[in-house]
């Protein structure tokens, strides 16, 4: 019997010229955020590129520089000579975090966080994130038109108006007794005719989404990629799922299609709109961090007590570092940088408090995000995409996590060196600390993005009992 | 005081109306009679300017409904088929609403009185209009008509889905109304009721007026047999 | 007539259950966002005072110091939240809260609060300013989408008009009932605002703040006014209910949710902005051609100097009257300054550019010229920024000339051990931010409101000719 209805589905659409022009709007959107995804991709990947290989060729010359004034065997002038440890130290390189092919998937907030920082040596690692990428406030402020969005924001949309009025339209025109009489099943006709649709809205976004993929040359189908990719189609069949249960609720409820109508869009907006701003309301207030000015006080504050008392500082700074404390009288200028280094650590150390409830309240935050998203489908969603699209918070905080310890590596590395005032020898470059970040294991991303799906399946079946039990009560 | 004259409607293809004239005096019911789609209704929503004749004018008390349908509408009363009143508001503040619409303040006892007049309970006139039944609303309708102190009132088969006492009573308070004065033209498939109400029957068919009959002159058989045959001609 | 027919619209407005429940919940949402509104403003707004005054603190008692190791030191000043923050954070979140003043640079200002925020950002903020963006025009398409069309479908439309009711005045009732059951709403919030600015007593200039709601008020009247005049020319012309909430509920969300997140694209293309590196270095590289008078090899510095001499007649530096390395520093910080100012300036104009770009979208989007509309009344548009931007700039101005002032007067030349007093450090003025007035804001947002008038006019006049062809049937 199912067959027919099917059929009858398909007929019914094929002859309906509102939902062809949904669709086809659908797939018009998805095709547009392809675009402007893979473009921004491009963009963002050639900028890096650009940046990665200028700080690679500036070093080189450095080295070249340094090879050759090894040979020279001139005494080591004041600025500008790479065999000073400082030179070296300050200049410090650039670490970025590379955009991923998948990146098409979601630009999510990789056009407000910084995909690249320069660490060296002298740099501290809360000075990194200050600022976010030269934007205008406008355009940082409402995002990117990305398929993250389409499919997250308008996917349900499409789905709602191509649903709302399958049963109680049927109930208005009086066909429902019709077929009711023919002893059809009301709740698998239902079933049946709103997984037609459903499976029509994925096709679109996912059919489309890959031609337009293919077209814009990117390489979805790389060995890198496809897994991804088939999590995103997964996550998409998963969300379109979700949607359809509540249809499938709001159709069994609604006495006619304005109503249906009505409480569908009342749903979306509680889902993707309210509930999510008013999480963010309550975690804004409930776990502010001590905000960013607090910090900046805080370390001004430090910093004058530190450098009023910079004799005390560094004679504490020795007794903690014994192994620096020069054998003679420093030159100035060692006593210069010793003194820079010992303020610092003092600083450090006396904002640490600060900076830790700082980083707690981060983590705190992130915590509570985790675990009460599992209320939020489309919160979980928009970090699963994220996540695969390597554009998810929890990967840029992986990366400035790897700056962090790149940083402290580069300070063990240098700073007794420059507090000692020893020259830097060519074959020491290949010894000072690597700036390369590395991704988190498939294992733990795939575990992310899985509990999503997991979700989304309970949420799917707990609607559609919800609908069913409905469905048993109604004549 | 209601007049068509050669009034003339097409939808598409299809000619709804074919030069209609007629003519109907205060004080006299003219009904309609005729199948679906013989083409009742479209003279009423003609008179009402609800539609734009193709050539011929509808005239309300002179004035031609095309070229000033406020002034026609003024003159008009009009009970469709179904009487369609706000759900939400009572009895009292539907009527009270469209008195207003037409310019008339009422007073509550006035309301009173005019729904009283039509049959409606006391005991309904302060509950919401969702509670009504069909004949409920059609008295609202007629207690509106009434109101309106119209010179014409125009009824678009008011009785039908009416159970035999209330379509009655309904026939009742029609006369009663026209007896002052006013014009009416009602279409209609009752037979029966358009032999007791009308003091002139007319029999439609695709858009014609194809006979009139004076209801005084015939027997309800004879106007059966008169109306079958044009049916099957 | 109008008045009867908006009676009879507000009572069944009101005795609709659906209504009444999104009503309340728009009043509970609206309490809520003014209460967490409210709170964030107390804290955040303290919080910046608290530093502001801490860093004073700092400033004068950073001890005896070199006045050109203080100005490297420099230092920091926050922008103070504009007193309407709580009712439009506008665009606050994504500029930074504090810059440090030093010499020979101009730095960016730090701090945004968007970068401390994860991934739930944007999906929106409950602020009064995104209900009544987002929400209200809901509300009022829910109100009004069967106004003409539901009432054709049952038949009362015909009722009405059969009892002489003319379609204009139909169309006056609805429109006024509509306005007036859901701007009461509306009033409800102006009032809440208007009652949370006069607690915020006049510190913060509550005057100005009133003056600007009032604007703001009138602005959210027309946004919403012109959201009822397309409703019910939508309602008017299509035969469904269904079709006119459907198609309205397609426009909100095209508006609200899917036109800013297309403006990114759309001003991108238009006019481009350098990125933080390209900024920075193009600013290096122009600051690096006037010599910042630290080395005094320049050749631009001893041809200087070589002036001077001859000019005070006396043979070497020691023997002028004043130490002539403050003069140097001074004169390389104001040959700096045309440098700094183009190229912050250009930066600055090209997002203006955009936003103007963005904000003429307003005319398919009326959203678009609300935001910009209310942020900038609300004091926390980009505009506003960039005057805050400037005044720390000054600021920075009358810091660095003022120690350098006090190096060329007060010390000796060569003499590397001088060091400025708290005296000197007590010369650098307070730095004191004000929030322009109302009538700055309103020039800022001259365009906006024209848009929003447009809206308005536009919707009215679709509303009118929808409806003087009323079909009854």
């Amino acid at each position: 019997m199912l067959r027919y209805v099917i059929q009858m589905e398909f007929r019914t659409l094929r002859r309906d010229r509102w939902a062809i022009g949904l669709l086809i709007l659908l797939g018009a959107l998805v095709a547009m955020a392809v675009i402007q995804g893979s473009r921004w991709q491009r963009e963002q990947q050639e900028k890096l590129l650009t940046v990665q290989k200028s700080d690679d060729s500036r070093y080189n010359s450095l080295l070249q520089q340094h090879v050759r004034l090894d040979q020279s065997a001139q005494p080591p002038r004041v600025k500008d000579d790479p065999r000073i440890t400082m030179e070296i130290a300050q200049q410090g390189r650039i670490m970025t975090l590379p955009p991923l092919d998948t990146s098409v998937l979601a630009i999510g907030h990789a056009d407000l966080l910084p995909q690249q920082v320069h660490v060296s040596a002298v740099g501290n690692e809360s000075s990194l994130w200050n600022r976010l990428e030269i934007e205008n406030p406008m355009n940082a402020r409402s995002g990117r038109f990305d398929l993250a969005f389409v499919v997250v924001f308008l996917l349900p949309l499409f789905l709602l108006a191509l649903t709302f009025h399958l049963l109680p339209g049927d109930r208005e025109q009086g066909i429902i007794a019709l077929s009711l009489a023919q002893s059809a099943r009301l709740t698998p006709v239902l079933l049946t005719r709103l997984a037609v649709r459903g499976f029509l809205v994925w096709a679109v976004v996912a059919g489309v989404a890959l031609v337009t993929m293919s077209f814009m040359d990117v390489p979805w189908l790389g060995q890198q990629n496809l897994w991804r990719i088939g999590m995103w189609l997964v996550l998409v069949m998963g969300y379109t799922l979700f949607w359809l249960a509540i249809s499938f609720v709001a159709n069994a409820y609604a006495s006619n299609a304005a109503s249906s109508a009505l409480m569908l869009a009342t749903a979306w907006l509680a889902f993707v709109v309210l509930l999510p701003a008013l999480f963010n309301a309550v975690l804004v207030r409930v776990c502010a961090p001590p905000s960013r000015v607090q910090l900046v006080s805080a370390m001004r504050t430090a910093t004058r007590a530190a450098t009023m008392e910079a004799s005390k500082t560094l004679a504490e700074y020795y007794q903690d570092h014994p192994e620096l404390r020069p054998p003679g009288t420093a030159s100035d200028e060692a006593q210069f940088i010793a003194s820079y280094f010992a303020t610092r650590e003092r600083t450090e150390k006396d904002v640490a408090p600060v900076l830790r409830a700082f980083v707690e309240q981060v983590d705190r935050q992130q915590e509570l995000v985790a675990r009460w998203q599992y209320l939020l489908p489309p919160v979980l969603l928009d970090e699963a995409f994220g996540d695969l699209a390597g554009t998810g918070s929890i990967r840029h905080a992986h990366f400035r996590n790897q700056v962090r310890q790149s940083l402290s590596a580069w300070q063990e590395w240098f700073v007794p060196r420059l507090v000692q005032g020893s020259v830097l020898k060519v074959t020491e470059h290949d010894a000072i600390p690597k700036l390369v970040y590395t991704d988190e294991s498939k294992g733990t991303l795939l575990r992310r993005v899985n509990s999503a799906v997991a979700l989304l399946a309970v949420m799917t079946i707990l609607f559609t009992g919800w609908g069913v039990a409905r469905l048993r009560r109604v004549k | 005081m209601l007049e068509a004259r050669k009034l003339t409607k097409r939808f598409g293809d299809h000619l709804a109306l074919d030069s209609l004239s007629l003519s109907i005096p205060p004080g006299e019911i003219l009904c309609l009679l005729g199948a679906n789609g013989a083409g009742k209704t479209t003279t009423i929503n003609l008179f009402l300017g609800f539609l734009q004749p193709d050539s011929g004018s509808a005239l309300v008390d002179g004035v031609d409904v095309d070229e000033d349908c406020q002034a026609a509408r003024h003159r008009l009363a009009y009970i469709p088929e179904q009487v369609t009143l706000y759900r939400n508001l009572t009895g009292v503040e539907n009527l009270q609403y469209f008195a207003g619409l037409s310019g008339r303040k009422l007073t509550r006892d006035e309301l009173h009185d005019y729904l009283n007049k039509a049959g409606l309970p006391k005991t309904a006139v302060d509950r919401n209009v969702g509670t009504y039944s069909k004949g409920m609303r059609q008295k609202v309708g007629i207690a509106i008509a009434m109101a309106k102190q119209a010179k014409a009132l125009l009824l678009d088969e008011p009785t039908s889905g009416l159970d035999p006492k209330a379509s009655n009573e309904f026939s009742n308070l029609i006369k009663q109304v026209s007896k002052n004065g006013v014009a009416v033209l009602m279409a209609t498939h009752d037979l029966f009721n358009a032999k007791e109400l009308a003091t002139r029957i007319g029999i439609m068919k695709s858009g014609k007026l194809v006979e009139t009959l004076d209801p005084e002159a015939i027997t309800h058989r004879d106007l059966e047999r008169i109306y079958l045959q044009h049916m099957h001609a | 007539m109008i008045f009867h027919i908006a009676k009879k619209e507000i009572l069944e407005l009101v005795r609709d259950g659906r209504l009444r429940w999104l009503g309340a919940l728009m009043a509970l949402l609206l309490i809520a966002a003014f209460s967490l509104g409210w709170v964030e403003q107390k804290r955040v707004g303290s919080e910046r005072a608290e530093a502001l005054l801490e860093e004073r603190e700092n400033w004068l008692e950073q001890g005896d110091k070199n006045p050109h190791g203080a100005s490297h030191d420099g230092m920091h000043v926050f922008k103070p939240l504009s007193p309407l923050a709580f009712f439009d954070p506008g665009v606050d979140g994504y500029l930074g809260t504090s810059v440090k003043l030093e010499s020979h640079r101009q730095n960016h200002i730090e701090h945004p609060p968007a970068a401390d925020f994860g991934g739930l950002q944007r999906f929106g903020a409950i602020t009064p300013a995104f209900l009544l963006q987002s929400m209200a025009p809901l509300l009022l398409i829910l109100a009004a989408f069967a106004a003409f069309a539901g009432e054709r479908e049952q038949g009362t439309l015909r009722q009405a008009l059969s009892c002489g009711a003319s379609p204009m005045a139909l169309l006056g009732g609805k429109f006024l009932a509509v306005i007036a059951v859901v701007g009461g709403v509306l009033v409800l919030a102006l009032l809440g605002a208007v009652a949370l600015v006069l607690m915020q007593g006049t510190s913060t200039g509550g005057g100005t703040e009133v003056g600007r709601l009032l604007v703001l008020a009138l602005g959210y009247a027309l946004y919403c006014a012109g959201f009822v005049a397309l409703t019910l020319a939508v309602s008017a012309r299509v035969r469904a209910a269904r079709s006119a909430l459907v198609i309205m509920l397609g426009f909100w969300a095209l508006t609200v949710f899917v036109a800013p997140r297309l403006m990114p694209h759309v001003v991108r293309s238009v006019v481009t902005l350098p990125s933080l590196q390209e900024f920075d270095h193009a600013l290096r590289q122009g600051l690096s051609t006037v010599p910042d008078g630290h080395n005094t090899q320049d050749a631009y510095i001893q041809e200087r100097v070589h002036k001077l001499l001859i000019k005070h007649n006396v043979m070497h530096p020691a023997d002028l009257p004043f130490n002539i390395h403050g003069l140097i520093m001074q004169e390389g910080e104001e040959r700096s300054i045309p440098i700094i100012d183009r190229h912050f300036g250009s930066l600055w104009d090209r997002i203006d550019k955009q936003t103007r770009v963005r904000l003429w979208f307003g005319l398919l989007a009326p959203s678009l010229a609300i935001e910009s509309f209310s942020m900038s009344l609300s004091g926390t548009d980009f505009a506003h920024h960039r005057d805050f931007a400037k005044a720390a700039e000054k600021q920075r101005r009358i810091l660095i000339q003022t120690l350098n002032d006090d190096m060329m007067n007060n010390s000796k030349f060569g003499d590397h051990g001088y060091v400025a007093t708290r005296e000197v450090w007590e010369r650098v003025p307070e730095f004191q931010y004000k929030t322009p007035d109302s009538g700055w804001a309103l020039r800022q947002s001259r365009l906006s409101f024209v848009l929003l008038l447009i809206w308005a006019g536009a919707t009215g006049a679709l509303a009118f000719f929808a409806v003087r062809r009323l079909q009854p049937l």
